[in-house]
């Protein structure tokens, strides 16, 4: 068999680095430093620049937990956009290549009303794509989901003096027409994917290569422990205190939570009812998955071990006896949220 | 636990509302082609419809079922006030005067965003702009508003809309419903439950009379909007005929209510909290959905002759979104006069 072309290591090592989180800054930097030429957490390209004055880092880092137990895990202090002048610290993703299909999160809090711009916001190049803020036209403590820089929608949720779990959920072509959805979901419970967002947007190609953390005015929003990954597990890693299953019922207490259920009371029997009519959910077993071949194959994957499959190139001279004429196995390692692959023939 | 409860009340709310016919109605039930001389004198209406550069009617006609799943009476076609030029299209048709309380519903769907004018207008004598009453309108975008036409224009709140999705929209025309210079009131409701008069509008205009006697149908610079189902009537039951649905969703949950008797659910009480939070966990009950699965095709082989001993090929992996993330190939050595190539998924 001949040797596959270079491609394979590369396209091997790149899947396997999307398992995770892609970028990750938890802000573990000395107190009161500029943030400008910081370069530490990973999945970033170079340092941090400015434009305007810098962020400064925080004298304590900031902490989440929600309304069941579990705590977000942190590390390292946060950054505040507290200064003398506009604060704009900009942070530019590996090899600043634009993501879409991605999950976000970040804590936020803002201390006290004002009528300035504070946010965190998500750029392409120069252009401003979208932004969490409280802007400067809304003196509240809610926390807006705006295309651009705007303030755009508010989520009605927000207070001061509070930290937040902010999750955002960037989905391509999801949108009306195939345009790009960008969902905010605000101090999500931990223990599974959030599905009802707090404020949404649509928009055009929305891929964003860079983050940029502002404060109008030197107006103060300290954000932490910022995230970009392929899963809402992947941005929100948090112990969830032993997991317990209160009621027995096979759903732990966290899950319970997520689904809106009373873990003190077992729901065995809704569960069972579930599974007996997944159809109402639009969901299947796994067999149901399975059929789902589109006259190709579909995978289930172990754990989270990597999946692999195979094609052959054959030939013919007849059009009778197909030799293989080469082989070709690649390893596809799945993100956390994913469960099977299908691979189809597309040969025109 | 979640507790089952009884069923029967909830088939008995279908055709509470009593209908009589309403004073105008037109399905569209013409040709495909231009509008004008479609109908005539009769059932309410004085003339047929009219228009120099008129809408088109269409095929098929459109349709609306409610959250609970009543589904309006339809027939016939349906307008597009695009004609595939680009220029302006109006056509119009009188109707018997009318100046009383009044109800009026008509389907539309967006079909485009524009700041144009698309919609349906009411008034009263001709179509000088002087002689305008209210609209309903695309609300600078794809949204749709009510708008008062009588000087001062008055718009009201938008009402989001998806393109492609159709929305009934029901006038309300209240004699003595307003105060002061604007004594009588229009009140819109987007989306209504077709069982039940609706309670509270979503959005309400005052405007000094209510008469109007004829309806038009407009796109500016050649926007695209479908409509259909344009009736009057002297109650909320004339201009909103429609069949119960025979296993109806009385809590409006997207689950029916033998769907939720067989979970042990309430079908009174939505539980749209519990269904998004089990479609976006399925894992929680062992289940899995659709997109869960990670789609990766394969195309080719593809041949690149360079000369008559110096053939490639290559083989594409692409994502399910179509982009190529991959690309493998090798040079044919010393190939035949005659060489087919095929791909074989070799994976199990």
């Amino acid at each position: 068999m001949k040797k596959p072309t270079s491609i394979l290591a590369c396209f091997v090592l790149a899947a396997a680095a999307h398992a995770a989180e892609l970028a990750y800054e938890p802000f573990a930097y000395d107190a009161a430093a500029a943030l400008t030429d910081l370069e530490g957490g990973s999945g970033w390209d170079f340092a941090w620049t400015q434009d305007g004055a810098s962020c400064v880092v925080a004298a304590d880092a900031m902490t989440y937990t929600d309304l069941s137990g579990s705590v977000l895990n942190v590390s390292g202090l946060a950054v505040q956009t507290t200064g003398a002048a506009t604060t704009r610290s900009f942070r530019t993703l590996a090899g600043g290549i634009p993501v879409n299909d991605v999950w976000i999160s970040f804590l936020y809090r803002l201390p006290a009303t004002n009528n300035k711009f504070e946010g965190v916001s998500f750029y392409r190049g120069g252009t401003a794509l979208f932004t969490v803020s409280s802007p400067s036209v809304d003196a509240s403590s809610n926390i807006f989901l705006g295309i651009g820089s705007s303030g755009g929608t508010s989520s009605h949720k927000g207070s001061f003096g509070t930290t937040h779990l902010v999750v955002l959920h960037l989905s391509e072509g999801t949108g009306t027409g195939g345009t790009d959805k960008v969902e905010a979901y605000i101090d999500p419970l931990l223990g599974g994917n959030p599905s009802l967002p707090d404020a949404s947007l649509q928009g055009n190609n929305l891929d964003f290569s860079s983050v940029r953390i502002a404060g109008q005015d030197g107006a103060t929003l300290f954000v932490d422990e910022l995230r970009i990954g392929e899963s809402f597990a992947d941005v929100t890693p948090h112990a969830s205190g032993g997991n317990p299953d209160s009621d027995g019922d096979g759903l732990s207490d966290a899950e319970e939570a997520v689904l809106g259920l009373d873990p003190q009371t077992s729901n065995a029997a809704l569960v069972a009812a579930i599974q007996a009519h997944p159809e109402y959910f639009d969901l299947h077993d796994a067999a149901g998955i399975l059929a789902q071949d589109g006259g190709g194959v579909i995978l289930q994957k172990t754990g989270n071990d990597p999946l692999s499959f195979t094609f052959e190139v054959q030939q013919s001279t007849d059009l009778i006896a197909w030799p293989v004429l080469e082989t070709f196995t690649r390893l596809i390692t799945l993100p956390s949220d994913k469960e099977f692959l299908r691979v189809t023939l597309d040969t025109p | 636990m979640r507790t089952p409860t009884i069923l029967l009340a909830g088939f008995a709310f279908g055709a509470s509302l009593v209908s009589a016919a309403p004073l105008a109605q037109d399905s569209f039930s013409y040709p495909a082609g231009d509008l004008t001389g479609q109908g005539g004198a009769g059932d309410g209406w004085i003339a047929a419809w009219d228009g120099a550069n008129p809408v088109i009617v269409r095929t098929p006609g459109l349709s609306f079922a409610d959250a609970f799943g009543n589904i309006l009476t339809t027939t016939g076609s349906a307008l597009n006030t695009a004609d595939g030029t680009g220029t302006t299209t109006i056509s119009s048709r009188e109707v018997t005067d009318r100046d009383a309380e009044t109800w009026i519903s008509v389907l539309i769907q967006p079909q485009t965003t524009s700041s144009d004018f698309i919609g349906v207008s009411f008034y009263q004598n001709d179509l000088t702009q002087a002689n305008a009453r209210f609209a309903i309108e695309n609300a600078g975008g794809k949204d749709l508003r009510l708008t008062r036409r009588v000087v001062p224009v008055l718009n009201s709140a938008a009402f989001g809309t998806t393109v492609g999705t159709t929305v009934l929209a029901v006038l309300h025309l209240v004699p003595d419903g307003g105060s002061g210079l604007t004594p009588d009131r229009i009140d819109v409701f987007f989306n209504p439950a077709l069982d039940v008069e609706p309670g509270a509008p979503h959005a309400s205009l005052m405007i000094d009379g209510l008469q109007f006697d004829r309806v038009r149908v407009a796109g500016a610079a050649g926007n695209s909007v479908l409509v259909d189902e344009i009736r009057i009537g002297a109650t909320y039951a004339d201009v909103t005929p429609f069949t119960a649905p025979t296993d109806p969703d009385s809590d409006a949950d997207g689950l029916t209510n033998s769907q939720e008797a067989a979970l042990g659910l309430d079908p009174f009480v939505s539980d749209a909290v519990l269904i998004a939070a089990v479609k976006a966990n399925p894992k929680f009950v062992g289940l899995y959905s659709s997109n869960q699965i990670v789609d990766r095709g394969l195309r080719g082989p593809f041949l690149r002759v360079f000369g008559a001993d110096s053939i490639d090929y290559s083989v594409d992996i692409a994502k399910g979104s179509g982009t190529v993330i991959e690309s493998v190939g090798n040079p044919l050595d010393s190939p035949p006069s005659r060489n087919f190539l095929r791909l074989y998924l070799d994976t199990p």
